[in-house]
């Protein structure tokens, strides 16, 4: 580790080798560790020691970035000078408005110290936990077992310093029972807050078959689908739906609804970089501090993201949902997601429904049309017939074809439980998150299926 | 560089390592993007490291850092020893590579215009005259466009000495209108959707996209989308061409024949493969007249290369042979279970990943019809082109595709715009089904730079070559749509 003092010299020196009107530095160093396993074998091991390094140049409003791994000075202040370049060459751009200022934010530091020094062995021996009990289940077990340590800082000549410490660790396994395969998952800041007997437990009980496979038709189902489905669904919806850009590209369904019902009105969600449930996060990659964003209020649109680009374009305030300079995704973009709660549970949500599917995740989804919130994916790893309230047979996977947005207009249970599921997305290493219900959907549309 | 790497992988070996590879990768990537007339982003990244994979205890370990010292490469390839050890911890049997001849050679994309040398003032013109001929159509919210370049060099060094330096380019870029009006949104973009069109060459390759020249069409065509009906639901005979085409290869026969998926190695994140080993040799994955190959020796493909990250030369393989599964995409560890060498396929897309099993060109080889040819033959069919959504299940085998547009056919000829087109099939039926290829004349080298792979995941440029083809009794209009 640096160290808060050892980074912000750091930073400062890079600052000062600017010749913009306005410069922006950021960095991200982590020293991260993977291990992945397959057929019950640890087949893949890696670890990653890097820093990467931002900076936005602006001279007028002429705007160029530049990044770089590494952090030593002549790299860095290569990497600035490029920033200028480029600025240098850019068009103006009328709607820039300069960098942010500063603003006050709560000093947090997420730092576990067992997890930031957990070695390759104790890795090792925590997998085996996983694959010994698919082993004694007579299946294999894969998966990924992710460490991280990181520290992220922030600092642009207006005067903005931020820093941020902080340990991550996630696993996911498969566990595969002949032609069957379940899932889990688990995530939190400190190692020891994950449970992996529990882990394999989940996953094995989802690879089971039930000994009664039922084959059933594409067509209209009630659906009882766990956090791993609704989060997937909920990263979709957001970045389709829950930023700046998106309501001024015209794709938001949001978008001339501001206090009207979108959705049913059973269902709120937000994002909250300081909600410690999930992977807080207290500023943005421009440093300004994080704020709770409503995007749904009880089924009623309210509002979306903002970085400080969009933000001042409409006058307002960024909300701190900037993303690291890059081509990919210039957009702000929700990275701590909530949905509520509500008074139901698993075995409530299948006792009541007469017939329909439980459902473990969802893969594969892709957008088919952002206005009508419409998507396609497929199940995997664990779908079960429900009927007369009983889990009765596995069932081959199935592919959907809905309209988020009507989905979520027929909820009819929403479990008072909710789970942290780590966000497929990560920004320059920086890892995103969810904390959502399982829930109980009235009528969701299934367009085809597999064979397997 | 060498020396360096030489030390590295003889101190990996002193300490317990079996095998030992080290790369050194320095990255530059340049892009300018325009959104609505302003270039919002204009970015340089610069990124270089050093990475080492070991064999010790027959298991595998990688470590990598962006330190370039002495001391920090040395404590790097304590780590690769020490984490390969602990993967020992819960192992089957030992990783067995097999053999393979060391190689000393450089290999360099052939360019004509070194395009980090043409000034970003000169890109940036070039995307604000295509924003000019799209503005001005009503409809059109949104004009964007890009131009993204890429350069990588590797040296990679093997404790079984092979020296290898590559320098490879890699540019394109594409344009994009979207228009709107209430509930409807409907984008059109060239070259191809999902960032344009990219190849292994200079600059050159951006002059003859013409991305202005192709602008207006784009814009014009979003606005007659939106009153377009929409695509109705039924079985018809579908014609796709080029980039749709290259990502269906992509989709359903580039990643099931990644052998390492295959055997379950990507079981926990991209899936496995239908494409079972019993298949090879006798499984009839399509029609007679699907042939399709993989081949990483041909010139300004974005999966070309002169040797893999493990140092086998690039090479021609046959995957689809009239029709009949022939091969798979291999590494040395994945073709030594079955008694083979590598066919070279195996890349990381940066020096702090290990390299995995990844497309090189996976090319639908050219039929006999002109495409005028097959649409003149289809009575009654739709023409989809231009990728707009995409989904296919873990093991490949039911998909789902979007595109930006369609055309009806009728009696021979086209008959008018389809908006919202989607199709659906399941692989070898899907495949199988094929009745007509386009020839040469459609033929052309598609580059996606965008295939994720791996945990942590790593982004690859592969390439696709396709024209056009039919298929026959196809699903399309897939779903629920309301006006």
């Amino acid at each position: 580790m640096l160290g808060e003092k050892k980074i912000k010299k750091i930073l400062e020196k890079a600052l000062l080798s600017s010749s913009a009107d306005q410069t922006e530095v950021l960095i991200i160093l982590f020293d991260s560790k993977l291990s992945r396993f397959a057929n019950s074998v640890i087949h893949q091991n890696m670890a990653e020691y890097n820093a990467i390094f931002f900076t936005r140049a602006a001279i007028g409003k002429k705007v160029g970035a530049s990044s770089s791994s590494g952090f030593d000075m002549e790299r860095m202040k290569k990497t600035v000078w490029r920033a200028c370049e480029n600025a240098r060459q850019q068009k103006e751009n009328p709607d820039f408005f300069g960098f942010p200022h500063p603003a006050p934010f709560h000093k947090i530091s997420s730092v576990d110290e067992e997890t930031a020094k957990l070695s390759p062995e104790k890795m090792a021996s925590l997998i085996k936990i996983i694959t010994d009990k698919a082993d004694s289940a007579g299946a294999t077990a894969s998966g990924a077992f992710w460490v991280q340590f990181q520290e992220m800082a922030v600092m642009n000549s207006n005067g903005i310093f931020c820093y941020f410490p902080s340990t991550s660790v996630s696993i996911t396994t498969v566990i595969t029972r002949g032609e069957y395969t379940g899932y889990s998952e688990d995530s939190a800041r400190a190692v020891r807050n994950v449970d992996f007997e529990a882990v394999a437990d989940e996953a094995i009980e989802a690879s089971a078959s039930l000994n009664h496979i039922a084959e059933i038709e594409p067509g209209e189902y009630t659906i009882v689908a766990e956090e791993y489905a609704i989060a997937t669904m909920l990263e979709h919806l957001s970045s389709m739906s829950f930023t700046a850009t998106s309501v001024e590209e015209g794709k938001s369904f949001l978008a001339g609804n501001w206090g009207k019902k979108v959705v049913g009105e059973n269902i709120s969600i937000w994002d909250d970089g300081f909600d410690a449930r999930g992977f807080v996060l207290p500023f943005d990659f421009e440093g300004i501090p994080k704020k709770r964003v409503n995007f749904i209020r009880d089924g009623k649109a309210v509002g979306v993201v903002y970085d400080h680009y969009y933000a001042s374009k409409e006058g307002k305030t960024s909300t701190g949902h900037a993303v690291p300079p890059n081509p990919e995704y210039n957009e702000p973009l929700p990275m701590n997601i909530f949905m509520n709660s509500g008074d139901s549970s698993l075995e409530d949500m299948i006792r009541s429904t007469e017939r329909g599917l439980l459902i473990k995740r969802f893969d594969y989804i892709r957008e088919v049309h952002p206005l009508k919130t419409m998507i396609t994916g497929m199940t995997r790893d664990g779908v079960f017939l429900i009927e007369k309230g009983e889990k009765v047979a596995r069932v081959k996977n199935l592919r959907f074809t809905q309209s988020i947005a009507d989905a979520l207009s027929c909820v009819e249970k929403i479990s008072l439980g909710r789970k942290l599921v780590m966000g497929r997305e990560n920004y320059a290493n920086v890892p995103s998150s969810l904390v959502v219900p399982k829930l109980k959907i009235g009528s969701f549309n299934f367009t085809g299926k597999t064979t397997f | 560089m060498k020396e360096r790497l030489k030390t590295a992988v003889d101190e990996a070996i002193s300490a317990g390592a079996s095998y030992a590879d080290a790369r050194y990768v320095s990255g530059k990537l340049q892009s300018v993007s325009m959104r609505n007339g302003k270039t919002e982003i204009v970015m340089e990244n610069e990124d270089r490291g050093f990475g080492i994979r070991v064999l010790a205890k027959g298991a595998w370990g990688f470590a990598s850092t962006c330190k370039e010292d002495k001391k920090s490469i040395k404590k790097c390839v304590k780590d690769a020893v020490k984490i390969a050890k602990a993967s020992s911890k819960v192992k089957k049997e030992n990783v067995n590579i097999g053999s393979a001849r060391p190689v000393d050679a450089k290999y360099r994309t052939h360019i004509k215009k070194e395009p980090f040398d043409v000034p970003i003032e000169k890109k940036i013109e070039i995307l604000l005259e295509a924003h000019q001929k799209m503005k001005d159509f009503e409809k059109v919210n949104l004009t964007e466009g890009e131009i993204n370049l890429w350069k990588q060099t590797t040296d990679f060094l093997s404790s079984e000495g092979s020296f290898i330096e590559q320098e490879i380019y890699h540019t394109g870029g594409g344009v994009y209108a979207t228009a709107q009006e209430g509930m409807e949104v409907q984008v059109r973009s060239y070259p191809a959707a999902l960032g344009g069109d990219y190849r292994a060459a200079g600059f050159e390759f951006i002059e003859e996209l013409d991305l202005a020249g192709n602008a207006a069409k784009l814009a014009d065509e979003a606005e007659k989308l939106l009153k377009a009906p929409q695509c109705p639901h039924g079985e018809t005979d579908l014609i796709l061409t080029g980039s749709q085409l290259a990502l269906q290869v992509h989709e359903s026969c580039g990643h099931p024949i990644e052998l390492d998926r295959v055997l379950g190695m990507e079981a926990s994140y991209a899936g496995t493969s239908f494409l079972t080993p019993e298949k090879q040799g006798n499984f009839k994955y399509g029609s007679e007249v699907v042939n399709i190959t993989a081949d990483a020796t041909l010139e300004g493909g974005l999966g070309s290369f002169g040797y893999d990250h493990e140092g086998i030369p690039a090479q021609r393989t046959e995957i689809v042979k009239k029709g009949i599964f022939m091969d798979y995409l291999t590494s040395r560890e994945t073709a030594s279970k079955f008694g083979r060498e590598s066919n070279a396929s195996m890349r990381a897309d940066g020096w702090n990943r290990i390299p995995l099993i990844r497309m090189t060109n996976i090319n639908l080889e050219p039929g006999d019809w002109e495409l005028e040819e097959i649409i003149k033959d289809t009575s009654d069919g739709i023409i989809m082109e231009n990728t707009r959504s995409w989904s296919i299940d873990e093991k490949r085998i039911n998909f789902q595709f979007g595109t930006e547009v369609a055309y009806k056919i009728k009696d021979g000829s086209i008959e008018g715009l389809l908006r919202n087109p989607t199709y659906t099939g399941i692989t070898p039926e899907f495949w199988g089904s094929c009745d007509a290829v386009a020839d040469k004349k459609t033929w052309r080298l598609w580059g996606i730079p965008g295939c994720g792979k791996g945990e942590p995941m790593q982004v690859m440029h592969v390439g696709h070559g396709a024209s056009a083809a039919r298929f026959k009794n196809t699903t399309v209009g897939v779903g629920k749509w309301k006006d």
